[in-house]
């Protein structure tokens, strides 16, 4: 945050002039601010996953400039965020840290009245069940697979921690300057895919902040090549295993604060995405699932929808309250990690219970994949200051009466 | 005259022996007049489940007699649902010692008055016919004395409605003296809770004749082979919680902890004859939906909950607060839906996994082994170790076999010779070739394999097990039951396929799927609440897939 700036400042700025506070880039982002793309994104109120959300994603799709032509007669495909399992008592995994199954049908149908060949719902199960579908995961969630497979007309469900339909894994090389990884290997559908999606969810996480579309992808990294994500990806621990591309630097720093967006701005690199959508209608703070400490649900009632990740992004996390140019000390970067919970080499210094994470809407700002100033993007629909749902004060049971 | 016989106009008829029935492990009368019928075929010493037509008349010619005289029957032992009913002097001067009496001075008044007559009223409409009360405790003589004068009457009382009268017997004292004295007061047991020397149950046992001495075992260990009219065990009061409500920071794929009492009352089910089996448990503050939740967690699996109401719930009783009634009124309807589904019990359990259990064996963690199958949605069915043979692994895919530590020749020839046609074997590591570094290793044998583990834990082989068979193996797959245990039932070629769910979080699960291996015509959800709806069937490359859309606490699904 721009020195002299209060967090309390920003949300009082926030929609006013917000955007006009450039900061310094995340540290260790050392490179220049490139003229990265600046695209509008639409934000909506939406009460409950009971509204027409078919109608209203039709309408943030017109008002982010339409995206038809890109769909029409094309393969979509769409990863969706299903992390972990479980739920917080009276709420689904929906509600709170999977997308919702409401969010996903609509979308699909709106991309189906769009005219879309196929319709294609991609995502990592993290199971050993050597038959175990997407669609199981899905149940397991207590969605109703007919439902969306009836959406549109051709609608296919990739599990995508295998080579799934195909015989191998795709090699995607990082179109932007790769941070640690060159390239990755991933499932075919990534790249079989003329128009892909991120469809995220407006959430904390434990050790990176925020888990909105960006960090959505983090999942498309196959189990089947990197056997364990938090292993190569996080910590650095191992390396990823022989035929997979080798990271950069292999002496780089280790620590999954600096490491890890990085490695998510390097994803980003390898398979852009063309359409992004953040739901925030329920979610939760404190974490990205409820296995994380004092996490808990949240209603913001918000959608954001955006043609660039980072654009979105940013103004998702700027509905959510927080200053999307934040630095690695600031909410929600500030990570609070208990020692007795995570492994020493973690706790980093080993005496500092705070930790950090770099802003990763900075490091792909820097990497020339998208803005995160909000004085560049062109915010549409619903105005910031009237969709704002201020997690770090939910979570710190500081709502202003009436907004809990 | 023992007071656990059949009473009739005075006299009584021997009624010590249990039914022995291959058809389930406890008879469900579901009115009077039913519970006569079910005493009568005891009586008679008919040894089974199915109704005699020609006793009718005679068994109705009693009944409609007894209710003429204004005595109704008493159960039969199996088919008492038993209720803690403690109170009196004694209670409160074993409380007192025990450092557990009420803080409130209305509910210790509530407690010592227990046994007023009126509190029998409450029963009325219960399907509770089976009173504990407070019998044998330290105390001074006269106390003890005092209290054995009130529950004398009382139960004289009880024994005119019906209901069955066992004392609680809290600490050892001199056995002759305890059963001469429930003897005379014409109590129908002894219920013996705590902590006792080994020799004070047989001396009881011995001093009581024929009457009925049954102890809560705090070891069920003990009593799942040894011959019992009824088993009685220290259970958990049934509950789910997040990890993260407990304060332990979870893995994403961590499931809610869930405290159960399914698999236990499922583990005493190799016994021959089968025994009514009865879980102890206190709730603690609990909620009206805490209480049906023990009475389904009991009963799911053909046990039965004590029912036990807080000190506070029962002070209300007394006073006919209208909350209170409501919820006795709640719990009771649950108990009925219980008790109207005995032909549920009297169901075989489903599964294709087999887990072996040892009569002889002394292993503690095959308690957790059954627990966490049972958590873990695994369909499994019990062998006794002393009845393993090709005949009775030929109906299973695969086989939990760490238990066997190690496996004796034959067992491992039988198991092997099991792999060979295609089943998945999971064994210890006194098996050999356990991996050194990995968790199990797989070893391919003919069509099947053994997975041998390093160092076998209850929680991964669970969760193995599902991992490595299909679905179609695993036969019957739950999807959406984080805060649920699902137990399967039927399912042969004479039965209905039943799948029990039952919900551990207060708030109701939406939209559970149940994946089925094989065909089915019709679906069908029965609920204590009244639910009873078909669900549509959905084809799913060859099995059968239902989705429940609502379950509150406790659900059955029929499938023909």
């Amino acid at each position: 945050m721009r020195e002299g700036l209060t967090r309390r400042d920003w949300l009082v700025l926030s929609g006013l002039a917000a955007g006009a506070m450039a900061a310094r880039p995340a540290e260790g982002a050392a490179r220049p601010i490139s003229a990265a793309p600046a695209e509008p994104v639409s934000v909506a109120k939406v009460r409950s996953y009971n509204e027409d959300l078919t109608a209203q994603f039709r309408q943030m799709f017109d008002q982010i400039g339409g995206i038809g032509n890109q769909v029409k007669g094309k393969t979509v495909g769409i990863k969706v965020n299903l992390t972990g399992g479980g739920a917080f008592p009276g709420y689904t995994s929906g509600d709170t840290h999977w997308v919702h199954p409401r969010v996903v049908g609509a979308v699909v149908a709106a991309f189906g009245a769009l005219g879309a060949k196929r319709v294609r719902i991609l995502e990592g199960c993290e199971s050993r069940k050597r038959s175990y579908k997407l669609e199981d995961k899905l149940l397991s969630g207590g969605w109703d697979v007919s439902a969306i497979r009836n959406a549109a007309p051709l609608v296919e469900f990739e599990e995508t921690d295998t080579p799934g339909q195909a015989k191998q894994y795709s090699l995607l090389k990082v179109q932007s300057t790769p941070y640690v990884f060159p390239a990755f290997q991933l499932n075919h559908s990534f790249e079989d895919c003329d128009f892909f999606v991120s469809l995220g969810k407006m959430k904390n996480h434990e050790e990176m902040g925020l888990t909105i579309c960006i960090k959505n992808l983090f999942g498309i990294t196959p189990l089947g090549v990197y056997g364990n994500r938090e292993t190569v990806f996080h910590y650095g621990q191992v390396q990823a295993p022989a035929g997979a591309p080798t990271e950069l630097d292999p002496k780089s720093n280790r620590y999954e604060g600096w490491r890890l967006p990085r490695v998510l701005v390097d994803i980003l690199g390898a398979r852009p995405v063309d359409l992004a959508i953040a739901d925030g209608i329920v979610s939760m703070v404190g974490g990205e699932g409820p296995w994380v400490l004092g996490s808990k649900p949240c209603h913001p009632g918000i959608l954001v929808v955006g043609r660039n990740c980072v654009n979105t992004d940013s103004v998702a996390a700027a509905c959510m309250g927080y200053n999307p140019r934040a630095g690695r000390h600031e909410a929600p970067y500030r990570v609070f990690k208990n020692p007795k919970d995570h492994p020493p080499e973690q706790c980093h210094p080993v005496d500092e219970t705070f930790q950090y994470a770099d802003n990763m809407m900075l490091l792909a700002e820097a990497a020339g994949l998208g803005s995160a100033d909000l004085t560049k993007i062109d915010v549409r629909g619903m105005p910031i200051k009237e969709a704002m749902f201020d997690y770090e004060a939910f979570w710190k049971n500081q709502m202003p009466k009436g907004q809990s | 005259m023992p007071r656990s016989d059949f009473v009739i106009h005075g006299e009584s008829v021997a009624t010590h022996a249990i039914i022995s029935s291959e058809c389930g492990n406890r008879a469900h009368p579901g009115s009077r007049f039913d519970r006569a019928f079910a005493v009568g075929q005891i009586s008679t010493s008919i040894p089974s489940c199915e109704p005699t037509i020609t006793w009718f008349p005679g068994l109705v010619a009693l009944f409609l007699l007894s209710c003429a005289l204004g005595v109704s029957a008493l159960a039969a032992p199996e088919a008492w649902v038993p209720v803690r009913w403690t109170g009196g002097p004694l209670e409160l001067a074993w409380r007192t010692r025990a450092k557990s009496l009420p803080a409130d001075a209305a509910v210790r008044d509530a407690l010592a008055q227990w046994y007023e007559p009126a509190t029998l009223s409450l029963l009325t409409d219960s399907p509770a016919n089976c009173l504990l009360v407070t019998w044998s405790a330290p105390a001074d003589a006269a106390v003890e004395a005092e209290q054995q004068r009130i529950v004398k009457v009382y139960a004289e009382a009880a024994h005119k409605r019906g209901l069955a009268v066992l004392g609680l017997v809290y600490a050892a004292g001199d056995a002759s003296k305890i059963a001469a004295d429930a003897a005379r007061a014409a109590l129908d047991g002894l219920v013996l809770e705590g902590e006792f020397a080994p020799e004070f149950p047989a001396a009881l046992r011995k001093a009581a004749g024929s009457m009925l001495v049954i102890e809560i075992a705090k070891d069920a260990a003990l009593w799942r082979w040894k011959p019992a009219p009824i088993v009685a065990v220290t259970g958990v009061a049934p509950s789910g919680r997040n990890l993260s409500e407990m304060g332990i920071r979870g893995a994403p794929s961590s499931e809610p902890w869930i405290e159960s009492n399914i698999w236990l009352v499922r583990s005493f089910g190799l016994a021959s004859p089968s025994r009514p089996v009865w879980i102890s448990s206190q709730l603690e503050n609990p909620s009206v939906i805490d209480y049906a939740r023990a009475v389904a967690d009991a009963a799911a699996a053909g046990g039965r909950w004590i029912i036990s109401l807080d000190d506070a719930l029962r002070a209300k009783l007394r006073a006919r607060d209208a909350s209170a009634i409501e919820a006795w009124r709640s719990l009771s309807s649950y108990v009925k839906f219980a008790e109207s589904h005995g032909a549920w019990h009297a169901l075989a359990p489903y599964g294709n996994v087999g887990i072996v259990l040892d009569p002889a064996g002394t292993k503690q963690d095959v308690d957790e082994y059954l627990n966490l199958a049972t958590r873990r949605q695994v369909p499994y069915r019990l062998v006794s170790r002393s009845g393993l043979n090709a005949d009775a692994l030929a109906n299973f895919r695969a086989f939990m076999a760490t238990e066997l530590d190690p496996p004796s020749a034959a067992e491992r020839k039988l198991l092997e010779d099991f792999a060979e046609t295609g089943g998945l074997v999971m064994a210890g590591p006194s098996w050999g070739s356990a991996p050194k570094t990995e968790p199990f290793a797989e070893i391919p044998i003919g069509k099947g394999r053994v997975v041998v583990y390093r160092d076998p834990d209850p929680e991964t082989v669970a969760r193995d097990v599902k991992e490595l068979l299909s679905d179609d193996d695993l036969g019957v797959v739950p999807f959406n039951v984080p805060s649920v245990i699902t137990f399967a039932s039927g399912g042969d070629p004479r039965h209905p396929l039943l799948v029990q769910l039952l919900n551990y979080f207060d708030n109701p699960v939406e939209m559970i799927t149940l994946r089925v291996a094989g065909k089915f015509r019709s679906a069908h959800l029965e609920t204590p609440e009244g639910v009873t709806v078909d669900l549509p069937l959905r084809d799913a490359e060859g099995r059968t897939e239902v989705t429940i859309p609502k379950l509150l606490l406790w659900g059955a699904v029929s499938m023909e």
